[in-house]
This record gives structure tokens, C-alpha cells and sequence, in this order.
């Protein structure tokens, strides 16, 4: 229990000194960083690789989270270490959970 | 996709299999660049496009995977070059021909003319020839101004001349001087002379004294319309003159005769059915003839001459010539009396129209037609109605009479 609290408290602080050294989230956390142009592109940051890729559906492995991104149409534009870029028709976005918990 | 890549030796492969996003993102994880990919659900397969280095690198990916991949297409300068170099024989031809074209365009190969009436093509060509400007002269050894001063020293007729080029052609527009018969002008103290007999049917003066009226029969060389106009004094005698430039239009009807021969013999051109095909092939200067000609004497020939060219402007030094020669002889014919009274009316007619675009206003003619032994000939009284008049300069003169008592 203790010991649980202590790694509470320590959030707390590495929390306030994030906050206070205006340090970027996506870095500190290592969370993934999307952005969208319209529903026609997706550039995502800060992922860890490619479950399923179909036209109609794919599915992003994140840090903590998986994401799936509906729509039609869909292709990589490129796939690069740090960032992948989808076009396309998108109709949605749904983070599904890491594996094995949702 | 920039330029860099666009260079680079790329392959669009496609990926079938179980583990398709476990290749992808071994790629990934070897740092190999993937783009353009897509998934075609119906035949379960990933496309993308990757570097040629990298997807041989990938090899031991694909034998870890599992995965099935074939090339669909290989894009990038290393591909292409291997593609020339099969076919380099073809692609020398091109870059000789390109050559060759480059070399041709350096040189004038046609003449185009434009606006010449009296002057002729040939004339022109001579004179450029003179100048040294022939088919084959370099553009770059071409002075316009030079040619276009020389055009105009040589050719008095020219009152304007523009040399230019245009790919192999040189363009050779030129302005004749209209032709006007340069007649004696006067510009005050004339006359108006007539210069047919007649009778007047109206008479308008616009300057000058006239001298006859409407209904007056007029001699060649009478005096029509004065430009000296008598300026008289309080004793109403002529105490001098006003000289003018007589100007007045005068109608008059007047009768001409109209007299044309015709031979009722003559000699007709009659095909003997002997044809020859001529065609000529030339390069530059040099000339090949196949066919022969005929021999006979008398040989009608016709010949169309073509040159080669890429586009309006750019003509280029191959020409052919094709020469149709048909062989023919004299043969003496007569005609009939229609054939004869035909060809002599058409003549008269000819000359009516000439009449008519002059403003000659025909009111009647005679015409008659009469076989004299082995010709026919024509006669027409025409009466028509004509403007008529020339200036000359007036003879009436002032005299005082101090002047004739000394």
C-alpha cells in the first residue's frame, strides 16, 4: 500500500515539473500525437507499429492505447520510424485499449 | 515524391500472406523508407513501394514472415538505363537524329516569297543568289538589314522589303509600288480635250468655262470645259484671266467598231498515249533520277516538287520530284462554223466585260459575222455611253494691247 502511495506521490511531483518546466507532454509520456487535415489525411507521431492495414480499416499499436481508424479508401502515404501519414475517406477514430486489457 | 527520389532506383512490390503488417513494420524497424501503400481486400494483398537496396535487404523480413512478394514494377534512372542499354541502337539512332536536326536547323533551307505581283520568285532568288544568300547559306551569316537595303536599291518597284527567318525558311515579304500610268499632269491652266467623237448626254463642270453643252456632236481634239476663266471690266470687255484646272465629267454616246479574225484552220495538240513516270530523289545538292523520259520531240511535261519538313518553317534539304511526261503531235483541224462563230463571240464578249468594269455604260451593238474563204470574222458597232476628256494645258493666253502695239 505504501509503497503504491509513494508511486502516487511521485506522479504528482514529476507531474508539477513537467508543468512547471513547460515541457512537451508527447515527450515526457511518450503519447502519440495526431493530427488531421480535414477527414482526408492523418499524420500520427509517436506510435509503435501496424496491427492490421486494410482498405476500410486500420489499426495503430500505441504506447498505451490502440487506435483504429475507420473509413474507405484508405492508404499509407508513407511509413516512416517517427511518423506515418494516412489518406483517404476517414469516418472515425476509436482508441480500443491496449491489447489484452479492453 | 522529389526529384532525388524520382532518380533513385525504387520497386512497387506486392505482399500477400498472413503476416502482411508484420513485414511493414519490419521495415520500419530496419529503417527502411516505405511509401504509396494501399490494401486491395479482394485478393489480400499490400502494395507499397520501397528502395530497391532496401527490399533486397528485406530478404531475410520476407523469410521470416512468411510472406509471398513479387516486384509489379521497377521505377528510377538505374532501371531505365538498363532498359536503354537493350535498346541502345534505337536510342543512338534518336540522339544521331536529334543531332542531325540540330545541324539542319543551323542553315537556310527554303525561300518563301510574299507580295511580289511584277517582281517574280526567280528574279528574287537570282538577286539573292548574287548576294550569296543560296539554299544551304548558314542563319548565322545572314545579314536582313544588308539584304533588305540591297532588295530595294536593286528592285526600284519595291518601296517596302522584310527579311526574316523562320526555322529553315527564309521569309522574303515585299511592297510593289501600284501601278499608275504616270501620266503628264498639270495642275492649274488645263483644259479639258475630248478625246472621242460623239454626242453629249450630260455634262457636269466642276471648274473651268465650259465650252459645248448637253446635245452638242463633239470632234476628237475639241475643246470641252477652259481653264482659263475671262475676268471682265466695267466696259465688259475681258480684262484678264483666272486659270484653273478644268475638271467636269462629260457623258457621251459614242459608236466604236469591234473587228476580230479568226483562221478556221489550226493546229491541234493530239496525244500519241506514251507516258513516262519520272521521279527525281535529292539530298542537299546531290540528285538521283529513276525512270527515263521520252524521246519523242514534242513532250508535255508536268512536275510537282515536294520538300521535306517537320513543321511550316522548319523544310529540310531532301526533295522529290515527280515528272508525268505525255508525248504528243500536231495535227491540222478545222473548225466547224459554230465552233468558229463561238470562239469569235466569246472573244467580243471578253472585250464587252473589259468595256463594262471601266464604267463603260453599252447601249447597243450590230454585230455581224462573215466567212471570208478560210477565216471568219467579226464585226460590232457598239454604241455606249462614256466619261470622257483629257486634260492638256490651255492655250488661251492674256494679251494686253499695250503689248501688241509694241
Amino acid at each position: 500500500m505504501k509503497d503504491k502511495e509513494n508511486e502516487r506521490r511521485d506522479d504528482r511531483r514529476f507531474d508539477r515539473l513537467t508543468e512547471r518546466l513547460s515541457l512537451p507532454k508527447d515527450f515526457v509520456y511518450g503519447e502519440c500525437l495526431i493530427s488531421m487535415l480535414g477527414n482526408a489525411e492523418l499524420t500520427i507521431e509517436n506510435y509503435r507499429n501496424i496491427c492490421l492495414f486494410e482498405e476500410n480499416c486500420i489499426v495503430i499499436a500505441l504506447k498505451h492505447d490502440r487506435l483504429l481508424v475507420q473509413g474507405s479508401r484508405l492508404e499509407i502515404l508513407y511509413y516512416r520510424e517517427d511518423e506515418l501519414k494516412i489518406r483517404g475517406r476517414i469516418s472515425g477514430l476509436q482508441f480500443l485499449g491496449e491489447r489484452g486489457k479492453s | 515524391m522529389n526529384w532525388f527520389e524520382r532518380v533513385r532506383a525504387t520497386v512497387r512490390i506486392d505482399v500477400k500472406g498472413n503476416a502482411k503488417e508484420r513485414y511493414l513494420n519490419m521495415c520500419r524497424a530496419r529503417h527502411f523508407p516505405v511509401w504509396d501503400v494501399t490494401s486491395d481486400k479482394k485478393n489480400d494483398v499490400i502494395t507499397m513501394c520501397m528502395n530497391r537496396e532496401d527490399f533486397l535487404e528485406s530478404k531475410s523480413a520476407i523469410r521470416k514472415t512468411g510472406v509471398k512478394v513479387s516486384v509489379k514494377e521497377k521505377n528510377g534512372l538505374p532501371f531505365l538505363l538498363k532498359k536503354i542499354n537493350k535498346r541502345r541502337v534505337f536510342v543512338a539512332g534518336a540522339v544521331l537524329g536529334m543531332l542531325f536536326l540540330f545541324m539542319m536547323m543551323r542553315s537556310i533551307w527554303a525561300f518563301q516569297f510574299e507580295g511580289t505581283k511584277r517582281i517574280t520568285d526567280e528574279q528574287i532568288v537570282d538577286y539573292l543568289e548574287s548576294c550569296g544568300v543560296t539554299i544551304g547559306t548558314p542563319i548565322r551569316e545572314l545579314n536582313y538589314e544588308e539584304l533588305e537595303q540591297g532588295l530595294r536599291e536593286q528592285f526600284p518597284e519595291i518601296t517596302w522589303a522584310s527579311v526574316s527567318q523562320r526555322g529553315t525558311t527564309l521569309i522574303i515579304r515585299i511592297r510593289e509600288r501600284e501601278y499608275t500610268e504616270i501620266s503628264q499632269r498639270y495642275d492649274d491652266r488645263t483644259d479639258i480635250v475630248a478625246d472621242v467623237d460623239g454626242v453629249i448626254v450630260s455634262m457636269v463642270v466642276k471648274e473651268g468655262v465650259p465650252y459645248v453643252q448637253k446635245g452638242d456632236v463633239i470632234s476628237e481634239g475639241d475643246i470641252l470645259v477652259g481653264g482659263a476663266v475671262p475676268i471682265y471690266d466695267e466696259n465688259s470687255e475681258i480684262s484678264g484671266y483666272h486659270y484653273y484646272h478644268a475638271q467636269a465629267d462629260i457623258l457621251v454616246e459614242t459608236s466604236q467598231r469591234y473587228t476580230d479574225t479568226l483562221s478556221l484552220s489550226y493546229e491541234k495538240k493530239v496525244y500519241t498515249g506514251k507516258e513516262a513516270l519520272i521521279v527525281s530523289l535529292g539530298a542537299f545538292d546531290a540528285r538521283v533520277v529513276l525512270g527515263n523520259g521520252l524521246s519523242s520531240p514534242n513532250v508535255e511535261s508536268q512536275s510537282k516538287s515536294y520538300q521535306l519538313r517537320l513543321f511550316r518553317y522548319l523544310q529540310l534539304p531532301f526533295f522529290a520530284q515527280i515528272t508525268r511526261q505525255n508525248a504528243y503531235e500536231w495535227q491540222l483541224s478545222y473548225y466547224t462554223k459554230e465552233e468558229a462563230q463561238a470562239l469569235l463571240l466569246s472573244g467580243l464578249e471578253k472585250y464587252l466585260r473589259e468595256l463594262s468594269e471601266k464604267g463603260v455604260q453599252i447601249i447597243a451593238k450590230d454585230v455581224k459575222i462573215i466567212k471570208n474563204g478560210m477565216s471568219m470574222e467579226i464585226t460590232a458597232d457598239i454604241t455606249m455611253r462614256k466619261l470622257v476628256g483629257v486634260s492638256c494645258p490651255t492655250t488661251v493666253e492674256f494679251v494686253q494691247d499695250g503689248e501688241n502695239n509694241d
